[in-house]
C-alpha cells in the first residue's frame, strides 16, 4: 500500500509539472534572420520568419521599434499570438550606421539573450527593410545569405566573418561582410 | 465419492480390497463422470477374473490389444500357480513397461496419463502398463525460431517426446532428468534437466524447492512456472529463457544451465537467463561468426532504436528543435502544419496503433494477417498522412522503432513499455526526461537477478572471455570458457 501511494505521488508530480518547455514546432514563427537599424535614436528590429500555414511554408516579416533592444524583443513576443523560435536564426544583419562600440553592445546583448545559437553570422547591410523585403525573394533571405557566405572565397572573407560565439571586445574594429540587393540580386561585398 | 481438493492424492488412504467386484466398482465410481474411461473385463487364461481400465484416445489400441489383452487371454496357467501381480508381470504380459503398485493415487495417475490399469481378482496390488498412444502434433519448425541454417526440429506438446529429443542431442549419462508433478487438478509432469557435472547444484536445489512449493490448480504452459518461480517484480524482463528447439536446450545445458520441460507445451524453460541472451539467436552459432557478430550488434542497436527513437524524436520536435538541422526543422514544421493533434499525442496514438496492428496480426490466420498488415500499415498510414491526421516524420519515427523492435522478439514486452515510458518522459521533460528514464532503467536492469545470477553479469563482469559471446560471437576455437555463472568454467581442454 505504501509503495502504491509513493508511486501515485511520484506520478502526480510528473503529470502536474505541466510539460515545461513543450513547444510545437509548427505553431510558431521560425526566425531565420534578424535585421537591426537605428533611426532617430530608436532601434528598429526586423525579423524574417517562416510560418507554417496549412500546407505551405510562408515568409513573414515582423518588425517593432523601441528605445532598447530588450523592450523591442519583449514587444515582438507579446504582440504575436504565435511563439518566436530564434534557434534557427542564421543571420544578424546590422545597418551600416552603427559605430563599432554600438555594434559590440548590440552583439553582446544578443549573445547574452540566450535566444540564438552562437554560430549565427553577423553581416551589415545598407537597408534592413529592403534586405528583408519578401518581394525580392521567394525564399528566406537569411538562408540565401548563408549560402552566399559558404560559397564565397573563404580567404577574402576570413577576417570579416563574425559569429556570436566569438569573444566580443568593445575596442574591436568590426569589419563585417556586407550584403545588399543590387538589381534584385543578392550580393556579398 | 467426493473430491476434496481435486487431486488424486485425495485417495492416498484408500486401498484395493482384493474383492474384484468391489474394487472394479470403486474405480468405476471414481471415474463415474468420465465418458472416455473404458473398462474391459477379461479372464486371464480363461480362469481368473481381471479388469483393464484405460482412457479411450489416450492409449495405443493396437499396442493394448497385442501386448496386453492377447497375452492375458491366451496365457496358459498351470493349476499349481498362484496368479498374482508378480507372476502376471514376469510371465504373462508382453508389454514393455509394467509396474506394480498398491497406491490408489498411482493407479489413477497411470490411467489418466494413458497407461492401462490391470486389476486381478484377489489381489490388493494392481499393475500399471505403459500403453500411451495419444496423438501429437508432430515435429515441426517453430514459427518463432525459424533459421536458415542449422537444425529445424522443434518440440511438440508431448513432454516425453521432447525429453527424447533433448537426450538424442546429448548422449551422455551426465544428463540428469528429474520428474515432478505439479498442479492439484492437472497433475502435470514437469521434468528438470541438467548436466550433473556442469549445473550448479545449489541452483538445481533451489529450483526444486521452489517448484515443490507451487500450489496451483493446473500448469498448462511453462509460463505458469516462469511467472511463479522466476520473475518477482521483473515484469519488463524475463528471468527465464524459453525455446521450442532441442538444439537450443542442448546448447544451454552445455553451458551449465537447467531446463524445465513441461508436459503439454512445446515451450521449454532454461535458467539462469542473462540479459545478453535476449540478443542471441541459435543461428548465430550455425553461421560464420563474423556474420553472427554483425547480426548481434545489429540487434543491440535495434533495441536502442526501438526503445528510444519515438521519444528522442519527440524531444527534438517539442523541446530541442535547435538541435535539428535547419532545413530538417523547416521540413518537419511544414509537414506538421495542419495536423490537429499535438506531437506527443500523435506519437502515443501511433505507438498504440502499431500495438493494435501487431496484436491483431498475431491472432489472425496467416493469409489474413498479410492483408491486415497491408491495410493497416500502408493504406491507413498513407491515408492518415494525406488526411493530415498524422505527420510523416512521426510516422517514420514510430515505424522505424516498430520494425527495429521486431529484431529482438525476446524483449517485446520491455521494448513496448520502455518506448511508451520514454515517449511520455520526453514529451514532458525533453532530453532530461529521456536521460532520467535511461538511468532509472539501467539501475533497474542492474538489480535484476535470475536464480542468484546477475542478469547483466556479462556487462558487470566484462572479462575478455566473457565478452566473446556477448556483444560479439567469436569462433569456437577462441571461446575457451563457459559463462561466468558456471562452476565448471573451462570449456576447452578441461581434462588435459
Amino acid at each position: 500500500m505504501k509503495k502504491i501511494f509513493v508511486f501515485l505521488v511520484c506520478l502526480l508530480f510528473v503529470f502536474c509539472c505541466g510539460c515545461n518547455g513543450y513547444r510545437e514546432i509548427e505553431r510558431g514563427y521560425l526566425v531565420t534572420s534578424i535585421g537591426i537599424k537605428k533611426e532617430n535614436g530608436r532601434y528598429i528590429v526586423v525579423l524574417e520568419t517562416l510560418v507554417s500555414d496549412g500546407n505551405e511554408q510562408n515568409l513573414k516579416t515582423l518588425s517593432a521599434d523601441g528605445d532598447t533592444l530588450g523592450k523591442i524583443f519583449d514587444e515582438i513576443k507579446n504582440k504575436n499570438v504565435k511563439k518566436l523560435y530564434f534557434e534557427h536564426c542564421g543571420i544578424i544583419a546590422l545597418e551600416c550606421n552603427f559605430s563599432d562600440s554600438e555594434t559590440a553592445k548590440i552583439l553582446n546583448f544578443l549573445k547574452n539573450s540566450n535566444l540564438f545559437n552562437l554560430d549565427v553570422y553577423v553581416v551589415t547591410t545598407d537597408d534592413v527593410y529592403r534586405l528583408f523585403d519578401s518581394e525580392n525573394s521567394i525564399q528566406s533571405v537569411g538562408y540565401d545569405v548563408i549560402s552566399l557566405i559558404k560559397n564565397a572565397d573563404k580567404n577574402r572573407l576570413c577576417s570579416q566573418l563574425y559569429v556570436l560565439e566569438r569573444k566580443i571586445t568593445y575596442k574591436e574594429s568590426f569589419n563585417l561582410p556586407k550584403v545588399n540587393f543590387k538589381n534584385n540580386v543578392l550580393v556579398l561585398e | 465419492m467426493i473430491l476434496l481438493s481435486g487431486s488424486v492424492n485425495d485417495y492416498k488412504n484408500i486401498f484395493l480390497s482384493g474383492n474384484f467386484n468391489k474394487d472394479v466398482t470403486m474405480i468405476k465410481n471414481i471415474f463415474c463422470r468420465d465418458a472416455i474411461l473404458r473398462v474391459r473385463e477379461i479372464k486371464i487364461g480363461g480362469k481368473v477374473d481381471a479388469a483393464l481400465f484405460y482412457m479411450d484416445g489416450m492409449v495405443n489400441s493396437s499396442l493394448l490389444g497385442e501386448t496386453v489383452i492377447e497375452s492375458l487371454i491366451r496365457a496358459k496357467i498351470q493349476e499349481n500357480i498362484l496368479l498374482d501381480c508378480d507372476y502376471t508381470q514376469s510371465s504373462i504380459l508382453f508389454a514393455v513397461d509394467v509396474a506394480k503398485t498398491d497406491r490408489l493415487p498411482d493407479m489413477l495417475r497411470a490411467v489418466l496419463y494413458g497407461d492401462t490399469l490391470l486389476i486381478i481378482d484377489g489381489q490388493k496390488n494392481a499393475l500399471t502398463i505403459d500403453t500411451k498412444g495419444w496423438r501429437t502434433r508432430g515435429i515441426s519448425e517453430p514459427d518463432g525460431e525459424r533459421v536458415l541454417q542449422g537444425p529445424r526440429e522443434g518440440f511438440d506438446e508431448a513432454g516425453l517426446q521432447n525429453l527424447a529429443m533433448i537426450r538424442r542431442k546429448l548422449l551422455t549419462p551426465d544428463l540428469c532428468i528429474e520428474q515432478m508433478r505439479i498442479g492439484r487438478r492437472s497433475d502435470t509432469h514437469i521434468f528438470i534437466c541438467y548436466l550433473g557435472s556442469l549445473a550448479d547444484k545449489n541452483t538445481v536445489k533451489r529450483l526444486k524447492t521452489e517448484l515443490s512449493k507451487i500450489d496451483i490448480d493446473g500448469i498448462l504452459d511453462s509460463n505458469y512456472i516462469s511467472e511463479i518461480v522466476g520473475c518477482g517484480y521483473n515484469f519488463l524482463f524475463k528471468t527465464t529463457g524459453t525455446t521450442e528447439k532441442p538444439d537450443v536446450v542442448a546448447a544451454r545445458l552445455l553451458e551449465g544451465r537447467i531446463a524445465v520441460v513441461v508436459d503439454g507445451t512445446p515451450v521449454v524453460l532454461t535458467l539462469p537467463y542473462l540479459f545478453s541472451e535476449n540478443f542471441q539467436s541459435d543461428e548465430d552459432y550455425y553461421v560464420d561468426y563474423i556474420h553472427a557478430t554483425f547480426s548481434r550488434l545489429l540487434r543491440y542497436f535495434c533495441f536502442f532504436i526501438a526503445v528510444s527513437v519515438p521519444g528522442v524524436f519527440l524531444a527534438l520536435v517539442t523541446h530541442h528543435f535547435d538541435l535539428l538541422p535547419t532545413h530538417f526543422a523547416i521540413s518537419v514544421s511544414q509537414l506538421r502544419a495542419g495536423v490537429p493533434i499535438g506531437s506527443a499525442t500523435e506519437c502515443l496514438v501511433l505507438i498504440f496503433a502499431f500495438e493494435i496492428l501487431k496484436e491483431s496480426g498475431l491472432r489472425m490466420p496467416q493469409n489474413l494477417s498479410h492483408a491486415l498488415s497491408v491495410v493497416g500499415g500502408l493504406v491507413l498510414g498513407q491515408a492518415g498522412v494525406e488526411a493530415k491526421m498524422i505527420s510523416t516524420p512521426m510516422l517514420i519515427a514510430v515505424s522505424l522503432s516498430a520494425i527495429a523492435g521486431l529484431m529482438v522478439p525476446n524483449l517485446a514486452t520491455a521494448v513496448t513499455y520502455l518506448r511508451v515510458i520514454n515517449a511520455v518522459a520526453c514529451a514532458i521533460f525533453g532530453f532530461y526526461g529521456f536521460f532520467t528514464v535511461s538511468v532509472l532503467f539501467l539501475i533497474y536492469l542492474l538489480n535484476i537477478n535470475s536464480f542468484g545470477v546477475d542478469y547483466t553479469i556479462s556487462l558487470t563482469k566484462p572479462t575478455v572471455q566473457n565478452l566473446k559471446d556477448t556483444f560479439v560471437r567469436r569462433s569456437w576455437t577462441k571461446m575457451l570458457y563457459r559463462p561466468l555463472f558456471n562452476k565448471n568454467i573451462v570449456r576447452k581442454g578441461e581434462h588435459k
